[in-house]
Parts: structure tokens; sequence; C-alpha cells
């Protein structure tokens, strides 16, 4: 039995978790540095806050814009809204970054994989997708946005250069896990790298790629909405704009918008994620049961055998 | 025989080799499987759309392993059995001038061993080709190889045909 295993016998779990969140306390109250005031009203600045400038929301957000005059029928006139234009924006940088990200992060990754290809070739490239990913996408925004201007292109090459860090890592960590049997099969054959790479190791590790692919989709579309306030399109563009003039009932509306929009990706990302699970004894969600709670769906009467 | 093919280098696709683990792509068809050993044997570069000469040698090696049915089934799907016969296949549709087998004869039923046991021997016979494999059944050992070497408490010798265990 080891020493820890040992100690742990004798001071318990509990006692360890206490201990934790005594030591957080401790760290929180270094920070807080005695400046408690601060916090005091807290609670009523936000109830004042909330009650009288973001609540109702203002959902003038989802009419058709004044200018430039709405071309499109009733009832699709919502098409023509500030709502719909940033949100179909971001959504538009989420799945070509997703797809461009994915188009240069597999070769990196094939070559960042240490069971593929020997230290002096993973580790470079390794150091390479971390720089990519060490800036969260909104520096990256800010970066592209002082090279090329405001506008979509900024927040699609941004999240393109967080994407290739992210989905890089994500994928050399499933390339690294695969079976090494197929690896040495195909060595045996006498296939080289790249024969090795596109027939074996990208089946083989299709089911988690296409996943990470689907879950990068879902986090780019919620980071898109942050890059539109340093200019890179999409709906935080609109955010900005409204925060700037004090108008939080609008901005609390976009919010909204974006929480139902990231709510029904996420739902629709887990659908679709579960067909390309490795454990074929997964009950998969129906339709229905993507977007109503199961308990609210009727059960359909089964027939007794 | 062995030691005249030896030398080969694996990166000429003449090498076949069934691991006793198999070595397939789980999350792909059995066509997919038999056709990166077709590709590898013709020296061909790994394309999606492969010669004529590759497709032939891998649907014969279906064939000959009695997996046509199965040949747009996911590997993972399959039995035990049916992907030892996959493996083999891949082997076979590689045309390699020597096959390195690990137990390849394990998992089948008898009536398979036959035929999995004849085609192979089958394919040896008429490529000029030598199969160096490991088995623990002496006797079906004996039916394949012209020479046997036994392995006993880490020491390893020549045994013969008519020689019992």
């Amino acid at each position: 039995m080891s020493l820890f295993q040992n100690y742990y016998r004798k001071v318990k779990l509990p006692f360890l978790l206490i201990l934790l969140l005594i030591l957080t306390w401790l760290i929180f109250s270094d920070l807080v540095d005695g400046d408690w005031g601060s916090l005091e009203n807290s609670l009523d600045n936000l109830s004042v806050f909330f009650y009288e400038s973001l609540w109702p929301p203002d959902w003038r957000v989802i009419e058709p814009q004044a200018y430039p005059v709405c071309t499109e029928h009733s009832p699709f006139e919502f098409k023509c809204s500030t709502a719909w234009i940033g949100m179909t924006e971001t959504l538009k940088i989420a799945f070509v970054a997703t797809i461009f990200g994915m188009v240069f992060s597999l070769p990196l990754s094939l070559l960042a994989a240490r069971n593929l290809n020997p230290l002096w070739i993973s580790y470079p490239v390794r150091i390479i997708l971390a720089a990519f990913r060490s800036l969260p996408s909104i520096i990256w925004a800010i970066l592209f946005v002082i090279l090329i201007g405001f506008g979509p292109i900024s927040g699609t090459l941004a999240m393109t250069f967080y994407t290739i860090g992210y989905l890089g890592k994500l994928q050399y960590e499933s390339i690294e896990g695969i079976s090494r049997d197929p690896l040495d099969a195909a060595d045996a054959m006498g296939l080289n790298k790249i024969e090795k790479s596109i027939g074996v190791v990208i089946p083989e590790s299709a089911n988690n790629l296409i996943s990470q692919l689907i879950f990068m989709f879902e986090y780019n579309v919620r980071h898109g909405t942050v890059i539109g306030i340093v200019g890179a399109g999409g709906i935080g563009y609109y955010i900005n704009l409204y925060l700037k003039f004090l108008q939080y009932d609008k901005v609390i509306a976009y919010l909204i918008i974006i929480f139902f929009t990231v709510v029904i990706i996420d739902l629709i990302s887990i659908y679709a994620r579960s067909f390309f699970t490795e454990k074929e004894n997964i009950r998969r969600p129906n339709w229905l049961e993507v977007f109503i709670p199961k308990f609210i769906i009727p059960k359909k009467n089964k027939k007794e055998d | 025989m062995c030691e005249k093919y030896l030398p080969l280098q694996p990166n000429k696709g003449e090498l076949g080799y069934i691991p006793q683990s198999l070595g397939l792509v789980r999350h792909a068809s059995v066509m997919h499987n038999v056709m990166l050993g077709a590709n590898a044997g013709h020296k061909r570069f790994w394309t999606p759309f492969p010669s004529n000469t590759a497709k032939k040698h891998a649907l014969d090696a279906i064939i000959a392993m009695g997996l046509e049915t199965y040949q747009y089934n996911i590997i993972r799907k399959l039995s035990g059995g049916q992907q030892r016969r996959v493996a083999t296949a891949r082997t076979l549709a590689q045309q390699p001038r020597l096959i390195l087998a690990d137990e390849f004869l394990s998992e089948l039923d008898d009536d398979t061993k036959e035929i999995v046991q004849s085609k192979v021997i089958e394919y040896i016979h008429k490529n000029k080709s030598a199969l160096v494999v490991v088995e623990h059944d002496i006797s079906r050992a004996k039916q394949m190889g012209d020479r046997i070497l036994l392995i006993k408490d880490g020491k390893m010798k020549e045994i013969n045909d008519s020689e019992e265990e």
C-alpha cells in the first residue's frame, strides 16, 4: 500500500475537501485585500440595473432596420433585422472558420502525433499548435482587425487561427489514442507515411475527428458572439454598438437570442455527435427529445408480447 | 526457402503480415482494409481511385475468404472469425512473397479453417511464396509446413512430419 493510500485512510477525503475550500477562501481574501466594501451594495445595484436598464428587453432588434429598405416579404421581414443579420453572420463565421481550421489542423496534427512521427518532428509542430492556441480568439480578432480592418474577414481569420490550435490539439491526442496494431500492420505492408495517414490513421480515428469538428463548430458559435465586440463581424458588433449608447435593453435582447441559438446548436451538436460515438450501446435521442425534455413527451403504448 | 526471402525489405510491399491482433482498421469497411493490402502489393500510391488490377486482387481475396456478402460491412461489426478472414484476405490481396502469420486460423470453425488454410496454401504454391506461421496445433502445422520448429521450455528444435510431439 502506498504512502498516499495510508495517509488517505487516516485523514479521509472530506477533511481534505474542507481543507481545499479553506485554502481557496484564504487565497480569495488575499485577492480582495480587505476591500470587502465593494461587494456590499452589489445585490441592490444588480436589482436597480436589471429593472431600470435591462428589463424588459427591447425586441425592436428583431424588427427590420429602417435603412437599407427591407425587400423581404411578410412574414420573413425579421431577416432584415440586426439580430438576424448579426446572428447569421456569426454562424457563417463559425462554420467557415471551423472548416478552414480543420483543413490546416488535420495535417499539422498528423505531424504532431508521436505515434506517427519522431520527436524532432512532432514537438516543433506541437509548439506551433500551442502558439496558435495560446492567444484567445478575441486577441486574434484584435490583431486581424488591426491588419485587415473591421468586418467578418478579420473574424473568420481570427477564429480559423484559434481553431487550428485548439482542434489540432484535440486531433493529435485522438490520433495518438488509436491502436498500435493497424499501424504495425501498415508498416509491415510497406505503406509510406502519407498512405498510412490516409488509409489507416484517419479512418481509424474518424469518429473522434468528426465529433471534435462538431464540438469545435459549437465552440466557435459561442466565441463568435464575442469577437464582434472588437469589430470582427457578427452579432457582437451590434452588442458593442448598443453598449456604447447605453441601450442595455437592446443588449439583453441580443443576449437572449444568443442564448437560445447556442442552446439549440448545443442540442443539435449532442445529437449529431451521438452518431460518432465509439460505444454502440448508447441510446441515441430522437429529434423530439433534442428540443423537448424527455418527461414531457407522451410515451408510446407498447404492445405487450 | 525462408532464408532466400528474409532479406526482403518490408517497404517493397512484398512482406505480408497477419498479426494475432489482426491490425485491421476497425472503423472502415472490409473492402477498405483489403484494398490497403492490394495497393501496398501493387506499389501504387494510396488513392481513393485504385487501379483495376488492385481492385481485382482485392475482390478475388475477398471471394476466396468467403466474405463477398460482407465487403462493405464495417470491421467492428463483424465477428472475430470474420475479422480474421479479412486480415488473411488483406494479405492475399497484397500478393506478398513472404507471409508471416501468427495463429491466423484461430477463432475459426473447423470448416472455415480448412477453407482458409487451403486458400493460403494454394496461394503459396501458385506464387512460389513462403509462409512462416506460428501455430499451437501441431497437427495443423504439419499439414501446412515443410519445416516445423518446436519451441519447448525456451529451446527450439526441428521436428519431422512423422515425429510425434
